[in-house]
């Protein structure tokens, strides 16, 4: 084979390789499951460097309970919510270690409910999903899929990088005549909060939070991430707040171990189920929920006022609202968050 | 590491980067390093009875050969003082004595192959027999793990040993070529066997980089994905639950799964062929070709000359040949023809021994009644071709049914395929009870409503799961009809344009990737021969 020829065959390959790759991504666009959550995850990347001031990370309460659109339009601090139904202790690890290297946030917010339950890998394949779809490719990422495929050999690592091996037979479900290509969300108004509007009345357990004795552990493995998580933000020397949203599933008794685990390793823990928040709080169970561990709209926007009012008041958060750089952009994003929400 | 994995992708990449990488004096060494780590990394943990093997038939073949050389010197010296007889007894004398090494040589391989693989099966056989008969005792039944690919090396080495036996084949003195030669690694999981003779020299030569060459090779593994993915792996979803179920599904049902069985394993295993073919094509080997379009066969017989034809073959020349050719059927073959006449006399020492033969095919699938039952059938079926095939062509003239038609051949071919489909009906039922049960109740319960009404949609597939398996066989079809009348596919696509090749190149890849049976919503099906 002369020099030429081995020119033109590379050449070749390479193009086909390109288009190939062009194939492949719109094929994966088209067929990709397009959650609210892996696109609030993705969008996250277009907020610019160094802008964000409190990264919320933890499972489904702070994904439907937290909205930084209204802390902005309050205090003018601003925030995202790397939230996901159900996430994994291991993904939200990963999620606020990715985040660092795009921002330095003046606050790191982590949900803790899950450091009681042991994470099942096998039977959350579409939890993990929703959490890591919409995360770029990186060593945090790998080692989540790593932990993951470890766990379950029925999943492959193929699948996560490439989420096409994974929902390529989509092509069922797809109506070619009116689903077109359509690639995760590159910028968000919501700020990785997606509210629900539905209204089902709620009724407090009898005698919730009162002591009953009953005993709790941790799961060791979630506690083991929240560590981690903890000791990643004081090395660099940014805040903790261990948060517990309003849940009718949770106890007096692991309020009291989350709060001994927090000051153990030298973080806040807010437990808004406590008698003290819940009045201060001012949440109606017969309009505010949208289940019994899940805000509403409404619930959403009276617990972000309120948390918002606390977090300025604690950590002396920044009002960018005169900084134009900042500004422009969330203003907008406060104008259509308003718009659909009906806060206008 | 499955044929249809990443994991084997990169490492066949990994392994022909090393091997063209090489020192051309050196590549076999890379090959053979290449052909253990795949062992190895495959699940052959147990490489021990690979190494048993490999090294029984170097040290048997080598004897055998400083035995035949020596041999070959005496015997010249001393032919001058022989007369015919001496010389025949000197050849005999000598035979016996490669005999006491290859006997115990073939023995210690096969004893290998059949206290692994059906030492559980004749052991709980045997004790549902002294339970019947009364007697308490109760042998152990012991479950091995089957060594990867024992079948198939075990095979291929025994009858290199015998060709070295037989004097056709020199013994490779390299302990090392030899090992390459019984582990290479495309072929060593599911075939296709091959002969010392076509393999080893292409094996051990340096062969150069051919972009051609690689193209073919990586065309082919494609095509085989497609048929195993695409094909044989949907297929096998309706095939589990026909036959998983056997009294839900019956009449029409058991014909339609018996249909898509045939061309589940099929596309199974000459896909996985194809795979093998083009990896080793990459590597500059050409195996030997193990299918030649068997559902086009018209006649069972044919069937069996175009389905793994290497595995017929071995059993041809290492069986068959020398039983019928053996001193026992040559005088039984006299007494026949003296007893019930010329014709049917001079088939009875090929018609025993064909029966034999898919006896022991029927055996080699399996350790279970329903394979002895499989192999009983093929050779019934054989038998009774060659005894009534001078009758039937006369009462074809004598009805003035032309031959040599199109329309002919269509009939013969549906009519071998019934037989066919039957055939693996008693290999895929989960009996020979339920296997019966299912070819009477398709004789006693046949509606043909069935295939209108949405009675297909109840098998396990849904109903676009079932076009793009119907789409999928047209495809597969019009390739074999294509192939069968002489055009050779990737030679004539590489002389279309450019664009037309790369609309197929990336049809194909696009067809595995969004219609490829994988992933979690499937259960990752094995191959199904490699558990032979």
């Amino acid at each position: 084979m002369n020099k030429k020829e081995c020119l033109k065959i590379m050449v070749r390959c390479v193009a086909f390789v390109v288009v190939f790759s062009m194939l492949f991504s719109n094929a994966t666009d088209l067929l990709m499951r397009h959650d609210d959550e892996s696109n609030e995850i993705h969008a996250f990347y277009s907020e610019p460097k160094d802008t964000i001031d409190v990264l919320y990370v933890g499972s489904s309460p702070l994904l439907r309970g937290v909205s930084p659109m209204v802390m902005w339009n309050e205090h003018g601090f601003t925030g995202y919510v790397r939230a996901s139904a159900l996430q994994a202790p291991s993904v939200s690890y990963g999620l606020l270690a990715e985040s660092l290297k795009y921002q330095t946030p003046e606050l790191v917010v982590l949900l803790c409910d899950n450091i009681f339950t042991e994470y099942d890998y096998v039977e959350r394949e579409g939890d993990l999903r929703r959490g890591l779809d919409g995360m770029k490719m990186s060593k945090y990422k790998l080692d989540i899929i790593k932990e993951v495929t470890e766990a379950d050999e029925r999943q492959s690592m193929l699948s996560y990088a490439f989420p096409l091996m994974r929902y390529h037979d989509r092509w069922k479900e797809i109506n070619l005549a009116e689903d077109e290509p359509e690639p995760l969300l590159e910028h968000s108004f919501k700020k990785g909060n997606v509210y629900l509007r539905d209204i089902n009345p709620q009724e407090y357990p009898e005698g919730f939070m009162e002591p009953t004795g009953e005993p709790y552990t941790f799961d060791e493995s979630a506690k083991g991430y929240i560590e981690k998580s903890i000791a990643l933000c004081k090395e660099k020397n940014i805040p903790v707040l261990l948060l517990h949203l309003p849940k009718m599933s949770w106890s007096y008794e692991q309020s009291v171990m989350v709060e001994e685990f927090a000051a153990e390793n030298g973080a806040v823990y807010l437990d808004l189920d406590r008698a003290e928040y819940r009045s201060q709080l001012g949440l109606d169970p017969q309009v505010d929920y949208y289940d019994q561990g899940h805000m509403n709209l409404t619930g959403t926007i009276k617990l972000s006022d309120w948390l918002g009012d606390w977090l300025d008041a604690q950590y002396d958060l920044p009002d960018h609202r005169d900084d134009p750089a900042i500004s422009e952009s969330w203003n907008a994003d406060w104008a259509e968050y308003a718009e659909k929400t009906g806060l206008e | 590491m499955a044929f249809t994995s990443f994991r084997f992708i990169v490492f066949l990449v990994l392994a022909a980067a090393a091997y063209f990488l090489t020192p051309k004096r050196c590549r076999w060494v890379t090959l053979f390093v290449a052909n253990y780590v795949f062992y190895f990394i495959s699940g052959g943990k147990i490489f021990i009875y690979l190494l048993a093997t490999t090294i029984t038939t170097y040290l048997a073949t080598v004897k055998i050969g400083d035995m035949a050389a020596k041999n070959k010197i005496a015997f010249n010296e001393a032919k001058a003082n022989l007369d015919k007889e001496g010389k025949k007894a000197w050849k005999a004398a000598f035979a016996k004595k490669k005999r006491r090494i290859l006997i115990p040589t073939l023995l210690f391989n096969f004893g290998i192959l059949a206290v692994l693989k059906y030492s559980g099966f004749v052991t709980s056989n045997l004790n549902a027999l002294f339970a019947k008969i009364g007697i308490g005792a109760e042998l152990p039944v012991f479950k091995f793990l089957l060594p990867l690919g024992i079948s198939f090396y075990t095979f291929q080495s025994m009858g290199y040993l015998i060709d070295v036996y037989r004097e056709k084949q020199e013994p490779e003195k390299n302990f090392f070529k030899l090992a390459l030669f019984i582990s290479f690694f495309p072929q060593i999981v599911q075939g296709p066997i091959s002969r010392f003779g076509t393999l080893a020299e292409q094996l051990f030569r340096a062969n150069e980089f051919s972009y051609t060459r690689v193209k073919y090779g990586v065309q082919l593994m494609l095509w085989g994905a497609f048929k195993k993915m695409v094909i044989a792996d949907r297929a096998a979803v309706l095939v589990d639950n026909a036959f998983g179920f056997p009294e839900t599904f019956g009449g029409t049902y058991v014909a339609v799964a018996a249909l898509v069985y045939a061309i589940q394993i099929y596309g199974d295993f000459s896909g996985g062929i194809d795979i093998a073919t083009g990896a080793a094509q990459i590597f500059g080997v050409t195996l030997d070709k193990n299918f030649e379009r068997p559902y086009l066969a018209t006649s069972i017989p044919d069937y069996w000359r175009r389905w793994h034809m290497t595995l017929g073959a071995w059993f041809r020349d290492y069986v068959f040949y020398p039983l019928s050719l053996s001193k026992f059927f040559m005088k039984l073959g006299k007494k026949c023809r003296n007893i019930l006449g010329n014709y049917i006399g001079k088939l009875i020492p090929v018609l025993i021994p064909q029966f034999i033969i898919f006896f022991l095919i029927g055996i080699w699938h399996g350790a279970e009644w329903k394979y002895i039952a499989f192999g009983c059938y093929n050779g019934t079926l054989i038998v009774l071709g060659i005894l009534f095939e001078q009758p039937l062509q006369k009462l074809a003239k004598k009805l003035g049914i032309r031959m040599n038609c199109l329309s002919w051949r269509i009939f013969q071919v549906l009519r071998t395929l019934v037989l066919v489909a039957i055939g693996k009906i008693i290999t895929r039922a989960p009996g020979v009870s339920a296997a019966v049960y299912m070819i009477r109740s398709m004789v006693e319960n046949w509606d043909m409503d069935v295939l209108t009404n949405g009675g297909l949609l109840t098998m396990g597939l849904d109903g676009k799961d079932l076009w793009v398996l119907f789409l999928s066989c047209l495809v597969l079809l019009g390739v074999s009809l294509m192939q069968e009348s002489g055009i050779k596919i990737r030679e004539t696509l590489a002389k279309q344009n450019l664009y037309f090749r790369w609309v197929i190149y990336l049809g194909a890849v696009f067809s595995l990737i969004l219609f490829g049976v994988y992933g979690l919503n499937y259960n990752a099906a094995d191959f199904i021969y490699r558990g032979f």
